[in-house]
């Protein structure tokens, strides 16, 4: 990361006003005004900052399909890319009700900036289409789907941006895009979307990717502090799918995992809880859940108690917010790996750096998702697929490099680890612009 | 089956004696009916015209037959819930994991609980009362629907009110998220 700055820093400041920005206090403001503060940190250049203030291309696209009972309905839907600096775009379409243009620029933006700090060769994009899955049959949404690739296609490619799963799309959805481009091609073009079945072209280890990028993380700040896994006690909030596989990992590497919570509840056992066991029976349980969950020395807990429960690390893998103003003194772990994605409120960020504990921020610590769709990328363009102890050995290589990188990086700017993730993130993004130059 | 809640040692729900009936209706024929419009729902999204074949694959777990009957259910209900209880203001069906893309692969793996944030002027024990009722009654005739003598937890319902939202805390927090919006189903 030791690009020529030179162009980057020392430059007077300016205010920016961007079209695009409409100033409703969506996401994207708040977007927008972390860069602000990160570029003012950086010096950054008024000119790269501007650039990243805008998406480098917005496509909105209306949709018509054919319903079962045979009317037409047109939907809205949209594809925003907002840097190509580093490579082709990264970022997953979703389906809901509520998406519109800013929350998808936003989405975008921050899709650049976790590529970014973890240093994969990508851009960042986002999708989405406006319409409820729920009241769709699955031809609908294969039909929508469909229609939709098509729609964005021209702005689509392997080596110009790259959609994946997001919230109410799937594997399958991605098994249509990749379909409807071959189709449209001519040829198989798997590469054109990750998070695919394995069947075609999706990549081992990818439902895990996310909770294993989530340990190693934790382990490498462990390591960093120079603490023993078998002496570090974990509690991790939320058993989904993250959840869960972190807690599996961190217990296979040596951790004492000892509080879970889910919907259902928590439970919590000083010495350890038997993770496999509590597996078997998330397993075993109708609605896969905690519930009901008994074993010797195991008591019940809440939530609200998990998240101040005395443990070393905590891992937030649920919700957002849930380390708030109001309980951010009473959580007594030193260090909290943020597994799902905003977790921790800005004023409960300022309490915790206050008392010095260690956040590793989501951009960074649930990042081994997005690393594993790289790898899944890699694979298909290479036409040659790993063995799923390959993968995470590679995944492992990537997160700790760039959890050693982000540490460096904070340490030598005297910021915390959630500040310096995103500096880090900006400077290589800008790096990468002002090294290609402007143009023509 | 018609269940009375009892108000004694209930000081918020006693001083709020406007909101809902404290007759609460019957709970077991609207159940039914909840389940049988339910399984018509299936039926057309999933396109099998018979019953016995969309129970099969509800026993089975079958993701996508699973998501429409409770996408269903969860519509229903939260009308029932907001028709009852004047303070209801909306009704939100959300799903979580850590990430959306995560939520993506985790979606194929299991079936799951119908979750429902219920957002209300004040939170009542009768309120409570309400949704406890449902949740049992639901929850006793889907197990009768798959043919088993376990009561199935059918259904995770949150309550949150105004200061939860406006604060953003807990699963109030979730109705101005980006990351996990929840879809809303009914507003008064």
């Amino acid at each position: 990361m030791q690009q020529p700055m030179i162009d980057l820093i020392a430059k007077p400041q300016a205010r920016l006003t961007v079209a695009g920005s409409d100033g409703r206090g969506s996401l994207w403001d708040t977007v927008l005004e972390q860069l602000d503060e990160v570029a003012e940190r950086l010096r950054l250049d008024p000119g790269i900052h501007a650039m990243l203030r805008q998406p480098e291309r917005e496509l909105s696209v209306a949709v018509p399909v054919m319903m079962d009972d045979g009317e037409i309905r047109v939907f809205t839907g949209y594809r925003v890319q907002h840097s190509s600096a580093r490579g082709p775009c990264k970022g997953g379409i979703r389906y809901h009700p509520d998406v519109d243009l800013n929350e998808v620029r936003a989405l975008a933006a921050l899709m650049t900036w976790k590529c970014a700090v973890v240093g994969l060769p990508y851009g960042g994009a986002k999708g989405g289409v406006q319409c409820d899955p729920r009241q769709m049959s699955e031809s609908e949404i294969c039909r929508l789907t469909r229609r939709f690739t098509a729609m964005i296609m021209p702005i689509l490619g392997p080596k110009r941006d790259i959609p994946a799963p997001d919230v109410n799309t799937n594997p399958q959805v991605m098994a249509w895009m990749a379909d409807t481009v071959s189709m449209l091609q001519g040829y198989a073009v798997p590469e054109i979307v990750t998070g695919k079945p394995v069947i075609l072209g999706g990549s081992l280890g990818r439902r895990e990717a996310t909770g294993r990028g989530l340990a190693i993380a934790t382990a490498e700040v462990l390591h960093r502090l120079g603490r023993a896994l078998a002496d570090t006690s974990v509690a991790v909030q939320g058993y989904g799918n993250v959840g869960s596989a972190a807690a599996t990992i961190l217990h296979e590497m040596g951790c004492r995992i000892v509080a879970l919570s889910d919907v259902s509840g928590g439970i919590f056992c000083q010495a350890g809880l038997d993770i496999p066991d509590v597996n078997r029976h998330v397993a075993s349980h109708p609605l896969h859940l905690l519930e009901g969950y008994q074993a010797p020395g195991v008591e019940a807990i809440s939530n609200e108690e998990l998240l101040t429960s005395d443990v070393d690390v905590l891992i937030p893998a649920a919700l957002e917010h849930q380390i708030r103003a109001d309980n951010a003194a009473a959580v007594r772990a030193r260090i909290i790996v943020e597994g799902a994605n905003g977790p921790t409120t800005r004023e409960a960020d300022a309490i915790l750096n206050d008392r010095n504990v260690i956040v590793v921020p989501d951009i960074l610590a649930n990042a081994g998702g997005v690393v594993v769709s790289y790898l899944e990328w890699v694979q298909d363009l290479q036409n040659y697929f790993w063995g799923e102890t390959e993968v995470n050995s590679r995944l492992q290589d990537i997160m700790v490099r760039s959890l050693n990188e982000v540490w460096d990086y904070s340490q030598a700017h005297q910021v915390p680890l959630r500040l310096g993730a995103t500096m880090l993130a900006v400077e290589r993004v800008a790096t990468a612009i002002s090294t290609r130059g402007l143009f023509p | 089956m018609t269940e009375v809640v009892s108000l004694s040692n209930n000081k918020s729900a006693a001083v709020h004696l406007s909101v809902p009936s404290l007759q609460l209706p019957d709970m077991t024929s609207a159940a039914e009916t909840m389940l049988s419009k339910a399984l018509d729902y299936c039926a057309q999204k999933v396109n099998v015209g018979d019953y016995e074949t969309i129970v099969k694959r509800l026993e089975s777990g079958d993701s996508l037959t699973s998501g429409f009957f409770q996408y269903s259910l969860a519509n229903q209900l939260a009308e029932y819930l907001g028709v009852l209880d004047e303070d209801i203001r909306a009704v939100y069906l959300y799903d979580y994991d850590a990430t959306p893309e995560d939520m993506a692969f985790a979606q194929l793996r299991q079936a799951s609980l119908i979750r429902l944030i219920v957002w209300t002027r004040r939170k009542t024990n009768a309120l409570q009362a309400l949704i406890a009722a449902a949740s049992r009654a639901l929850s006793d005739k889907y197990a009768g629907l798959v043919g088993t003598d376990e009561r199935k937890h059918v259904l995770d319902v949150q309550v949150i009110d105004d200061s939860d939202v406006n604060q953003r805390i807990g699963y109030g927090g979730l109705l101005s998220s980006v990351q996990y919006q929840p879809i809303r189903l009914w507003q008064r």
